[in-house]
């Protein structure tokens, strides 16, 4: 009777799970070290003009760290990125259910879409800016249209890859369309959408440096501007560092809320993530 | 009220499906007439590929037949004329299909419980009947697992309670224990049976196990091979309650068995 599970033994590799996985982290430690050893030896052999020396832009990291001006610039930096995703992302989940609505208006559509995704949008950047002004509305924009669509195309194919079969019980089991919209097309969207959202954080977070890097009066992007302004590198380089840990934490907060949300998706055990 | 005999008719069903790559249309049903008695356990056995998804499918309004009237207490609810496809018909008829076809996102609770939130008829009385019901099948303690959690002989046990739980007054079923292992199957059979000698719904259960649908049925309905039709009509005497274990030994069976065999090619 009590059968669940009875087809599951233990997970090959998760018998020696925990060995395992303290052995990547090792390597992954290791590899680190490796990098940083990399980049103090090139230092030495470059100069402190061109690579400026890890511990210098360790010490600056501090600083700013210590002075508060590193939170309050992420702060910004991120605001951006936030209200980029919310505009982008949520205009890029809403088009495509409305859209997927009408058949006949989703055929219609797509071929734009799909043109109007090859327009390199930084190259557009100036322009928004232009028309935006150089405020925190111009970042906005272009976030937005940085990753508008990317989760549109991947809510798109998400909607459509709703299993048929599926629908049909559920109608016969009394759903209407809008809780056919809500049950099936969502979740059916879901893994595309979150995995799409993955996909564009980074992007979402350059655009923002990019487009403070032409013109803006602060975040990240203005303070490396900034440095690159006043030949300090070594400013420079801990304005990049500070991105890429951010961003880091960022995929690794987004990836934790991702497993929370598919839950209910079978994992597969030997992927790394 | 129209005689209990008419409780679910079929008459003159057909289908077939548009010419494809310079084929020509095949009939894939054919003739086919017959009724349920409210209460009844129907079962039909046919070959593979003889078409049984496919009237079964008809019979759901999931798909429209090309000839032919389905009638349910007397009333027209299927024909080939351009109605609306009514899935479900107002949620009055139940399918169980092949696959479990649960949603992979809800845990079994909330696979159960579906039907009756979107039919907003969730409270505490159906509640109870449905978390009575998962209990008398075993699911007691497996509310909050996912699908994919489980196996696929507890997913089938989910798909058969979620449709018992919501009542549909005709309950059809797709070889609903088809991909189970043997012991699992009769397990999920003695199930059926227990929950069908409670409730005693309107059943019309396809397989192509001849065994299974003279244990489980109080009539058998033959078919052969595509084009689908009737070819013989078996009623099973076989007292009830039954034990699945008991019908295979029971002195009629094995002439029974020998004459539906010689019927199904």
């Amino acid at each position: 009777m009590a059968s669940a599970g009875e087809e599951y033994g233990p997970a090959p590799g998760t018998g020696s799970g925990l060995p395992y996985t303290s052995k990547l982290f090792a390597a992954r430690a290791a590899l680190l070290v490796i990098l940083l050893l990399g980049w103090h030896w090139l230092s030495i052999r470059l100069g402190p003009f061109v690579l400026p020396d890890l511990l210098e832009v360790a010490r600056r990291l501090l600083e700013i760290c210590a002075s508060g001006e590193l939170l309050s610039m992420s702060a910004i930096t991120l605001g951006e990125v936030a209200g980029g995703l919310i505009l982008g992302g949520g205009l890029g989940i809403l088009l495509p259910f409305l859209v997927s609505r009408s058949p006949r208006l989703a055929r219609t559509v797509e071929p734009f879409i799909k043109m109007t995704m090859g327009v390199p949008k930084l190259a557009l950047s100036p322009i928004i800016i232009l028309w935006f002004g150089i405020g925190l509305f111009s970042k906005i924009v272009l976030i937005a249209l940085m990753v508008f669509f990317m989760i549109f195309v991947s809510t798109f194919a998400g909607i459509r890859s709703a299993d048929i079969k599926l629908m049909s019980m559920c109608r016969i089991l009394g759903a209407n369309q809008t809780r056919l919209t809500r049950e099936i097309l969502w979740y059916s969207a879901l893994p595309f959408i979150m995995a799409a959202i993955k996909t564009a954080l980074p992007w979402a977070i350059n655009a923002a440096i990019v487009a403070e890097f032409l013109a803006a009066d602060a975040g990240l992007g203005y303070y490396i501007r900034h440095a690159y302004d006043s030949a300090d590198t070594v400013g420079a380089f801990a304005g990049v560092v500070a991105v890429t840990i951010l961003m880091v934490l960022i995929d690794f907060g987004f990836s934790a809320f991702q497993k929370y949300m598919l839950r209910w998706r079978q994992v597969d055990v030997h992927a790394v993530h | 009220m129209t005689a209990v005999a008419d409780f679910f008719e079929i008459s003159n069903l057909g289908k077939r499906f548009p010419p494809k790559d310079g084929m020509s249309a095949t009939w894939i049903l054919q003739d086919m007439t017959f009724s349920v008695r409210k209460g009844e356990f129907l079962t039909i056995v046919g070959p593979s590929g003889s078409g049984k998804s496919t009237m079964l499918n008809a019979l759901a309004q999931i798909d429209k037949p090309s000839k032919g009237e389905i009638r349910l207490r007397g009333q027209v609810i299927s024909d080939s004329s351009d109605r609306m496809l009514q899935p479900g018909w107002n949620c009055e008829i139940g399918y169980v299909t092949q696959e479990d076809n649960l949603l992979p996102w809800r845990n079994v609770l909330d696979n159960v419980l579906f039907p009756l939130v979107v039919q907003g008829r969730l409270n505490g009385e159906t509640r109870a009947r449905a978390i009575e019901l998962m209990a008398a099948v075993g699911l007691k303690g497996f509310e909050s697992y996912y699908p994919h959690e489980l196996s696929g002989g507890m997913r089938k046990r989910v798909a058969l309670i979620r449709t018992l739980a919501y009542d549909p007054p005709v309950i059809l079923m797709d070889e609903p224990f088809g991909a189970v292992d043997a012991q699992t199957r009769i397990s999920l059979q003695t199930d059926l049976l227990n929950l069908w000698q409670t409730g005693r719904k309107t059943i019309i259960f396809v397989t192509h196990d001849i065994g299974e649908a003279i244990a489980l049925g109080d009539r058998v309905l033959v078919l052969t091979r595509s084009p689908a039709r009737i070819s013989g009509e078996f009623p099973i005497d076989i007292p009830r309650p039954r034990s699945i274990h008991d019908v295979f030994a029971m002195p009629g069976f094995p002439a029974i068995y020998k004459d539906i065999r010689s019927k199904v090619v």
